[in-house]
């Protein structure tokens, strides 16, 4: 087979094909499977479904109507319904009658009857819904003519345990379906072969990687605060920036403006209708945690070129196309290489077009974040994305999910497995405690237990009862937060979810802002919080969970070599100018740490004793570190601190003075006993305890009960932190503690960066200086409230010297 | 820091014990407030799998206790258990076997409704209201004016304490008022919740791994 008759149709259409878009054709056409990677909006869609069609085209009247040919996986339920239009559009161009339809998370009920009784040709869905489809009896039969299954914008997955969730899909479709091709997309990462490697496992396929050379054209701005003397240290909102900002909107028909955090959307979008009244109705907020609706809604708008700007999140970060958006805004520092250029492409999304991009600090250290970003850029430097592997919590739900589909065999399911890269080093023990667990709920001989998830019946496994698996398919997927209650106007009119701890500390009359609306508190009833419209001025925003990202290790670096070039004096590009003053009173009160220096700062105040080291190496790094220092202080003498970080350093509070000198600290810093330290310090455990939370939801310890459910569930109710004590004290075996601790170490504590960022530090001389009040440098530190804790005394030492204290007042 | 400490409130002598239990020794009687008795297996039998252990070790504090003290009588404040009747029951069965001559009461919760009828025989049932040494003990907080001392349960009450540096302890708590006295929750695996700001609280004891220590009145917010 070959293209000629898809060139005829771009020809009919008066475009040209890209190199890359050949490339694929030919190679889906042979029958390959592979990765495409390319920049948004060049067409990466049509380079992978035209080929589809024009099989079914050839081969059609062979085929019988009305069976699955395509899986079309994207991430983000938004992306589906621009996929669907253009799909629709192309198959009936070329004159091919076909369902194309979707499945997710909002498709109606009506809907998912029908899918169930027969499938669509071509079903557009996410992960948790592919894996939904997977947990019904009967889903064999319902692929048994799939040829091919895309995931698209693959970096986004890759990384993440929903990944991971498509992995094992992936892998057990390909043990159904021999010749099954598979192909992934995505964007510009460090790591594209690995990437390439995780989607297709460990099977010997052929499979290729098409880059394309085509170049996203840039223009990245960064907004000088005028008035640069004042502009504050620490921060993190940026509304200083607004009315510098509010011009911007002029230049372009559509602007999108990014927040890091949900919260940060809604005070800037409340604040710019503040100050600009006219922008009512031409501007609007979008975010995860608005009902669908209302995100459709503004989706909607935004294609139809109605909104002058849209405040959002990383929500729309992913390649819907939105021809009006003509510029970007990001607030605040992006934190890495490729997801600045992410957003960059949202604007001018035609191929060819120019992307506009500019980036407001939320304080004076993000210039230097800024000039760092963009040497990173001009280096071509993108962030890898790390593959999880060994997540068990993943494999009980995918083993429940399939039990829960017709059952499994474990014997045939260990070869599936191991088929995946994720689990390719799984061994069969492991495997089976993950069974056995599904089973007998771990090592439970007692007589009396009535532990009932499910059976062994013939070979297979199964679930244990009807509800059990009612609940499984309510809650798959691994995207999860606190437990989430739906906001609602009184007259049930929807507007999203929010999470329980900020409603439980509102009480009835109270106002706050959500969807861009003044809201009041009226009651909660049945897992939904009621409101109605509020008039007044003033209400808290919620802040949601998350969402802080640290400093990639590309940029950090990129950091470092600025601090370098300013310590010589040399203040290149715009954002280093502007910074002058600043760094200037830096150097003369404390100073600037060359690339071979490590500043460590002193300071005394009323709250007690302050030390803060500055490595540079992002947030994660810091959180290890200062706990490893504070360990290791704390084996010395009985000592409390508290613990504050930021992606620059991070600080060590104490009411006790600590003696500083260079021997001191060159222990502090050491890699020996490395491990060992870390698991002892207490926040090895703290962060295990973090960590044990996602695992519990993935692996269906904690049921976050579904709306108007008789009372009884509530007695299923336990906090995470409840759970991980009552496993460290009566199970610590327990593999999904062994991956608590893992997961601590590797993704939170990312203890392979701690260990480089030590030995860099071995060789650093260390610039110890003791100041008499906060510089540029420890000041934003210093503000976060957001603390750790690390002691060492007795209950009994604490009281006394509180008692102390409060006599000494 | 020690393991039980003595304390005089309510026109009666107590000793409160690190455990979160606590012993009238006039009257010869140990309380024990929210014990949530088949918790563990209340979750296992839907499918999640807590570890069993933590069953057992839940019955043998409660027998560790009453080793310690060797009461006559054993009073349950309420939320002795989770929810539907359950094999972790038999447990408590066996703790019965044991002492046939501990008389044991239990004063109704508001988790003890639903199992409360098939266990007749275990215990003895109280109004929800029940009269010891001039004091009143109930599960739930008392709503309207209170006359006589009274001593309850259910908030699973926990005490923040904030030091220099910005530190903070959370500590499971007993906590008396004037008139009001409340039992933190006995059993493992039950959560913690703050205790409210009210009713204006005179002694908070802490429990800690340590023991239990008097909160100084210095430190009372």
């Amino acid at each position: 087979m070959t293209p000629t008759r898809l060139l005829q149709w771009f020809d009919q259409k008066g475009w040209k094909a890209y190199d890359f878009q050949r490339a694929c054709w030919e190679a889906v056409l042979r029958g390959e499977s592979g990765l495409l990677c390319a920049p948004t909006g060049f067409g990466k869609t049509y380079a992978l479904y035209l080929p589809l069609l024009l099989q079914l085209l050839e081969r059609g009247h062979t085929l019988s109507k009305g069976q699955l040919r395509l899986i079309w996986i994207t991430p983000l339920r938004a992306l589906t319904a621009d996929l669907e239009k253009a799909m629709r559009e192309a198959a009936a161009s070329l004159g091919l009658s076909i369902r194309i339809e979707t499945r997710t998370g909002d498709t109606d009920a009506g809907t998912k009857l029908r899918q169930r009784q027969a499938l669509p040709e071509v079903l557009l869905t996410t992960p948790e819904s592919l894996n939904l489809l997977l947990s019904r009896p009967g889903w064999e039969t319902q692929i048994e003519n799939l040829s091919m299954v895309v995931v698209d914008e693959w970096h986004e997955l890759l990384g993440n345990k929903r990944g991971v969730l498509i992995e094992l899909a992936l892998a057990i479709l390909k043990h159904k379906i021999s010749h099954l091709q598979l192909w992934g997309i995505s964007a510009t990462i460090g790591n594209i072969e690995e990437a390439l490697a995780v989607l297709h496992g460990n099977l010997n396929q052929k499979h290729v990687l098409i880059q394309s050379n085509e170049q996203k054209q840039l223009k990245i701005e960064t907004l000088i605060p005028e008035a640069i003397e004042h502009f504050p240290w620490a921060g993190h909102l940026g509304l200083k920036m607004l009315d510098q900002l509010l011009p911007l909107l002029q230049n372009a028909k559509t602007t999108l403006i990014f927040t890091n955090t949900r919260g940060q959307a809604e005070i800037w979008y409340q604040r710019l209708l503040e100050r600009e009244p006219a922008l009512a109705g031409l501007i609007a907020i979008h975010h995860g945690s608005l009902d669908q609706e209302i995100r459709a809604w503004v989706e909607a708008s935004l294609h139809a070129g109605k909104l002058k700007a849209v405040v959002c999140t990383s929500s729309l970060d992913l390649g819907v196309d939105f021809r009006p958006v003509e510029q970007v805004i990001q607030i605040g520092s992006p934190k890495g290489v490729a997801r600045f250029m992410q957003r960059a492409g949202r604007s001018g999304h035609q191929p060819g077009a120019l992307s506009t991009i500019y980036l407001a600090p939320t304080h004076a250290l993000e210039l230097l974040e800024s000039a760092a970003l963009k040497s990173a850029i001009e280096a071509g430097e993108f962030e890898s994305r790390e593959p999880i592997v060994l997540a068990y919590d993943v494999l009980l739900q995918f083993m429940m999910t399939l039990a829960c589909g017709g059952g499994f065999s474990p014997d045939e399911l260990f070869v599936v497995i191991k088929s995946s890269f994720a689990y390719q080093e799984i061994e069969r023990q492991e495997f089976d405690w993950c069974v056995n667990f599904l089973l007998h709920g771990g090592k439970s001989l007692e007589a009396y237990d009535e532990y009932k998830k499910a059976g062994l019946i013939q070979g297979k496994v199964l679930p244990a009862n009807k509800s059990v698996a009612l609940r499984h398919r309510m809650s798959i997927g691994t995207i999860v937060g606190d437990t989430n209650l739906i906001i609602e106007f009184i007259n049930g009119t929807r507007l999203g979810q929010i999470e329980e701890y900020f409603i439980s500390s509102l009480k009835p009359g109270d106002h706050f802002w959500f969807a861009g609306r003044a809201l009041e508190f009226v009651r909660i009833r049945e897992m939904k919080v009621q409101v109605r419209k509020s008039a007044a001025p003033q209400g808290k925003v919620p802040s949601w969970m998350g969402g802080r990202m640290p400093l990639s290790s590309q940029l950090s670096a990129y950091m470092r070599e600025k601090c370098d070039m300013a310590s010589q004096g040399l203040l290149e590009g715009v954002e280093m100018a502007s910074l002058e003053g600043l760094l200037e009173r830096q150097a003369k009160v404390s100073a600037i740490p060359a690339r071979d220096e490590l500043l460590i700062e002193y300071v005394q105040s009323s709250e007690g004793y302050h030390l803060f080291v500055f490595p540079f190496e992002g947030r994660l790094v810091h959180e290890g570190m200062a706990a490893l220092f504070a360990y290791r202080i704390s084996k010395y003498r009985a000592i409390s601190f508290s613990i504050a970080m930021n992606d620059y350093g991070f600080e060590l509070l104490s009411d006790q003075e600590i003696a500083m000198e260079e021997s001191l600290i060159r222990e502090l810093c050491s890699t020996a006993n490395l491990r060992d330290d870390i698991l002892q310090s207490l926040n090895a455990t703290e962060m295990a305890r973090r960590q044990f939370g996602e695992i519990c939801r993935v692996a269906g310890l904690v049921f976050q009960g579904y709306p108007g459910a008789p009372i009884r569930t509530k007695h299923l109710k336990a906090s995470s932190h409840l759970l991980f004590d009552v496993f460290y004290t009566y199970d610590p075996q327990n593999l999904l503690m062994k991956q608590a601790l893992d997961q601590a170490l590797q993704l939170q504590l990312d203890e392979s960066r701690m260990r480089l960022a030590l030995m860099r530090i071995q060789s650093q001389k260390i610039i110890l200086r003791f100041i008499e009040r906060p510089t540029p440098f420890c000041f934003p530190i210093m503000a976060d409230r957001l603390r750790e804790k690390m002691s060492s005394e007795s209950l009994a030492d604490k009281l006394k010297k509180m008692v102390e204290a409060a006599v000494a007042d | 820091m020690q393991g039980q400490l003595e304390f005089h409130w309510g026109g009666n002598h107590w000793v409160l014990d690190a455990s979160g239990a606590c012993y009238l020794p006039d009257y010869k009687s140990l309380i024990i407030s929210d014990f949530h008795v088949g918790k563990v297996q209340h979750f296992r039998k839907h499918g999640i799998a807590i570890p069993i252990a933590a069953a057992r070790a839940n019955l043998t504090k409660l027998e560790w206790v009453i080793a310690r003290y060797n009461p006559k009588r054993l009073i349950f404040l309420g939320d002795l258990f989770h929810s539907d009747v359950n094999t972790e029951f038999e447990l408590l069965q066996q703790v019965r076997t044991v002492h046939p001559s501990l008389e044991m009461l239990l004063v109704p919760g508001n988790h003890d409704l639903y199992s409360l009828q098939s266990q007749a025989g275990l215990f003895s049932l109280t109004p929800l209201q029940y009269h010891l040494g001039g004091m009143v003990f109930q599960h739930l907080p008392p709503d309207g004016e209170v006359v006589k001392p009274t001593i309850h349960g259910h908030w699973h009450p926990a005490y923040s304490l904030y030091a220099k540096a910005r530190q903070k302890t959370r500590l499971a708590c007993f906590a008396f008022s004037a008139n009001v006295g409340v039992m933190p929750a006995f059993g493992l695996f039950t959560g913690k919740a703050d205790l409210p700001e009210k009713p204006k609280w005179q002694h908070i004891f802490l429990l800690s791994k340590e023991g239990i220590q008097h909160l100084p009145p210095v430190l009372l917010r």
